[in-house]
């Protein structure tokens, strides 16, 4: 409890009270770790890229460590695992000192750490299992998203507790990017959540095809905003200052920065699917509003780096600077790189192929990943009361991770122009010049190669900085109760209702902040959502049978969706290779959208026909048998394993209720219609020399990749 | 094609229009919020996060800018 024993000048009482770092150095270390962790997994699956051809026993035939399930594992262990741990312990280290009081709750904070740790762990369980919602950065299944709900709450009533106990009147900047986020993150992470659970594990998204993708990436475009980007320019508006001992550049520019970071982010998530069959008008507004977000990105850039002015003498010396000027370089130079991509004529090229990885790793890699570097090098010794271990070693760090970001970042993006021109390249003739979709895969291999040399060096870096780190705490001691005294909040008069006004009132702030993002994601999602009856309907498209939506959830399971696209973009370059330009009445009912956003394989969108079955079956088993030098990988498991066919009925049930129309009560005969098709797939089979059960995965995925497309097909057809 | 999906909702046109003038109002307005402010006030705030290593905090609330 606090205690009063002294006075300041002013004659007011000053309380006496204590840090909690803790829980301070309880994120910390849950950062060290699972960065470890995430680091690993993405290295393991960079070689999965190319062990197929090369290693192939290196997916080991095991479902769960398939790259389809471990990629989104290594993305959520990034983004939410490493990125969220380094986001909470700066948001408890800095606010408890910025606002002059300790975390409301201590209880609170143990919960918040110890329910997110458990939702990684949960993660990392349920992804190589195969359980998923197959929408990318928010896959976890419906339990853990309400996990992550109570936990955000829970995180965001501690904050804002300790906002109204505080004892300095006015917010520093870092806090309004620390309410931003949290604002924005619990907005996005329930309207792109919704679903409705047709088992413990599994559930259908309220939203289908169109309107899917649109929340969907206006939650991922903002996933990057508000949890990779806005936290971290909290920290980095309080960890900068404290690292070079002077204050930020301009506290004026830092006002503009935040406001208008924070209004244009949120309406830019359309950029990720420019040329899909969204609407042109959305599409429009995602490319203005993200040229114009180089403007306030780029005020926080030079607000950062111009923070050192004068102090470059210092950045040479101390290594926490080192990091800290390349992370702030790598986020001036993604948030310029971001806007371009988002030009129609240079997405035109850069979609799909691994431009996109390059872009999203500078910024992972760069931005999030040396700024949590220089804050743990910092913090470390202080929460310890005593000097890095080794500057030698920090320096190699830095120097090794560096190079490994270079080495990492410059085969990517050649991989990923060199795919690009080869998709669109045609001969004299007329014809795709590299017909084979192989031909522009096999091509990429050594940059794929080259690129987890690059994982390697900055995995290595970060094992060199975990040693630095334990051996800094042990030679220190830690003080878990940081005691202090400031003098109590009084209320000073009042001020006019300007900035300086709405620093001193976190309600209004956070009403405010509230207001500026619902009006972007407002403007995009309603009209979307009013036109829902009313995208162009395509009176050949029909809902799925129910096989067809067994080997669909099959096909989401393993993440197809990760290396395949289902959308094909109206160039002739594309329509060359895989047949009509996808329309959006043709993704009515798809729960989830399976667009996808890379192509490590071709686009699938239209397959439908395009093979025999005994073709998928055999290519499944192992692709290298049918398509020499493939890097797909071996999916053996689901020729001997068994699909739920008892579970069909409540999806059914689930499909019925988001108005897919199926008879009525076609629940009960669900079953029995997938028994016949199931079995004209085997007898199929069976004239082909293959021998296999009804009952068996592999027979409801080729149902689903037969019918893929065909909707339209039917009509051409037809219309012939 | 956007004309055919949003041909229902009179005046779709003017949404690109409407969004670039609301932001430019809204980017105007704290502009001149940044400007107007106080000059100790400003300076107090960027020094925040610079006080906390003493551990005693003797000017805290708005005393250093308003009655200094």
């Amino acid at each position: 409890m606090a205690q009063n024993d002294t006075v300041n000048e002013h004659g007011n009482q000053l309380e006496t009270f204590s840090y909690d770092n803790n829980i301070v150095r309880l994120f910390t270390w849950a950062t060290v770790l699972w960065g470890v962790v995430g680091f690993l997994v993405g290295l393991i699956i960079a070689i999965q890229l190319y062990a197929p051809a090369y290693i192939p026993w290196f997916d080991f035939g095991i479902s769960w460590l398939s790259f389809g399930r471990l990629r989104p594992l290594h993305t959520n262990a990034v983004i939410f695992a490493f990125v969220g741990n380094a986001i909470f312990l700066g948001v408890y280290y800095s606010m408890q000192r910025l606002l002059k009081a300790r975390m409301w709750n201590d209880i609170l904070s143990k919960f918040h750490f110890w329910g997110w740790q458990l939702i990684i762990v949960s993660a990392a369980i349920t992804f190589p299992l195969g359980l998923t919602q197959g929408k990318e950065y928010a896959e976890l299944i419906w339990p853990i998203d309400v996990a992550i709900a109570v936990v955000w709450i829970a995180f965001g009533i501690n904050m804002f507790m300790t906002l109204i106990k505080r004892r300095e009147k006015h917010m520093y900047v870092a806090i309004w990017f620390y309410i931003a986020s949290w604002v924005t993150v619990t907005v996005l992470h329930v309207v792109n959540s919704l679903s409705i659970p047709t088992s413990f594990t599994h559930s259908y998204p309220i939203y289908a095809g169109v309107q899917d993708a649109l929340v969907q990436w206006w939650y991922g475009h903002n996933a990057v905003a508000f949890f990779l980007t806005t936290p971290f320019l909290g920290l980095m508006y309080y960890f900068l200052p404290k690292a070079a001992e002077r204050p930020v550049y301009s506290y004026r520019l830092s006002i503009l920065h935040f406001w208008s970071l924070i209004f244009l982010y949120i309406w830019a998530g359309p950029h990720h699917l420019l040329y899909t069959s969204l609407p042109e008008w959305a599409q429009s507004l995602g490319t203005v509003f993200s040229i114009m977000l180089i403007a306030p990105s780029w005020g926080g850039m030079i607000n950062g780096l111009l923070t050192l002015r004068g102090a470059w003498d210092k950045v040479r010396e101390e290594p926490i600077l080192k990091f800290m000027v390349v992370a702030i370089t790598a986020y001036g130079m993604a948030t310029f790189e971001g806007p371009m991509l988002s030009i129609k004529s240079v997405n035109a090229l850069s979609h799909y192929t691994d431009w996109t990885i390059a872009h999203v790793h500078v910024g992972a890699l760069g931005w999030n990943g040396m700024l949590t570097f220089a804050v743990l090098y910092w913090i470390v010794p202080k929460l310890w009361n005593t000097k890095l271990y080794s500057r030698k070693l920090a320096n190699m760090h830095f120097w090794i991770s560096t190079i490994g970001i270079l080495v990492y970042a410059i085969p990517i993006y050649w991989a990923g122009v060199t795919q690009g021109l080869m998709w669109k390249q045609f001969s004299p003739e007329g014809f795709l010049l590299y017909r084979n979709f192989l031909e522009t895969v096999t091509h990429l291999v050594p940059m794929y190669f080259i690129r987890s040399i690059g994982g390697l060096l900055f995995l290595t870096g970060s094992f060199i900085m975990v040693w630095n780190l334990v051996k800094t705490a042990k030679q220190g001691h830690f003080t878990a109760n940081e005691t202090v005294k400031a003098a109590p909040l009084r209320d000073v008069g009042t001020d006019k209702p300007n900035h300086r006004w709405l620093e001193g009132k976190p309600v209004p702030f956070i009403i405010a902040t509230l207001f500026v993002i619902l009006v972007g994601g407002l403007f995009e999602i309603v009209p979307l959502q009013v036109i829902k009856s009313n995208v162009p309907t395509i009176t050949s498209v029909k809902p799925y049978t129910p096989l067809e939506l067994i080997g669909r959830d099959i096909y989401v399971a393993e993440g197809c969706y990760t290396c395949h696209s289902q959308l094909i973009r109206p160039f002739r370059s594309e329509t060359e290779r895989y047949g009509e330009y996808s329309k959006a009445g043709e993704f009515v009912y798809d729960f989830p959208f399976q667009w996808g956003s890379k192509r490590t394989g071709p686009d699938l969108h239209r397959v439908g026909g395009k093979y025999p079955h005994a073709w998928h079956y055999q290519h499944m088993y192992d692709p290298q048998s049918i398509s020499p030098g493939s890097i797909m990988p071996r999916y053996p498991w689901l020729l001997d394993d068994n699909y739920d066919i008892e579970a069909v009925a409540s999806k059914i049930k689930v499909m019925q209720t988001l108005n897919v129309p199926y008879p009525i009560d076609y629940h009960k005969a669900a079953k029995g219609d997938v028994e016949v098709q199931a079995q004209e797939i085997v007898n199929d089979l069976a004239d082909s020399g293959i021998t296999t059960n009804p009952d068996r995965k592999i027979i409801a995925l080729i149902a689903y990749l037969q019918r893929l497309g065909t909707d339209i097909k039917t009509i051409e057809s037809a219309g012939r | 094609m956007f004309k055919n999906i949003f041909s229902h909702i009179s005046g779709i046109e003017i949404y690109p229009i409407l969004t670039l003038i609301f932001f430019f109002t809204f980017f105007l307005a704290v502009l001149v919020m940044a400007l107007r402010l106080d000059k100790k006030f400003v300076n107090y705030m960027g020094n925040l996060p610079l006080e906390n290593d003493e551990n005693e905090f003797t000017i805290n609330t708005r005393d250093s800018y308003v009655k200094s």
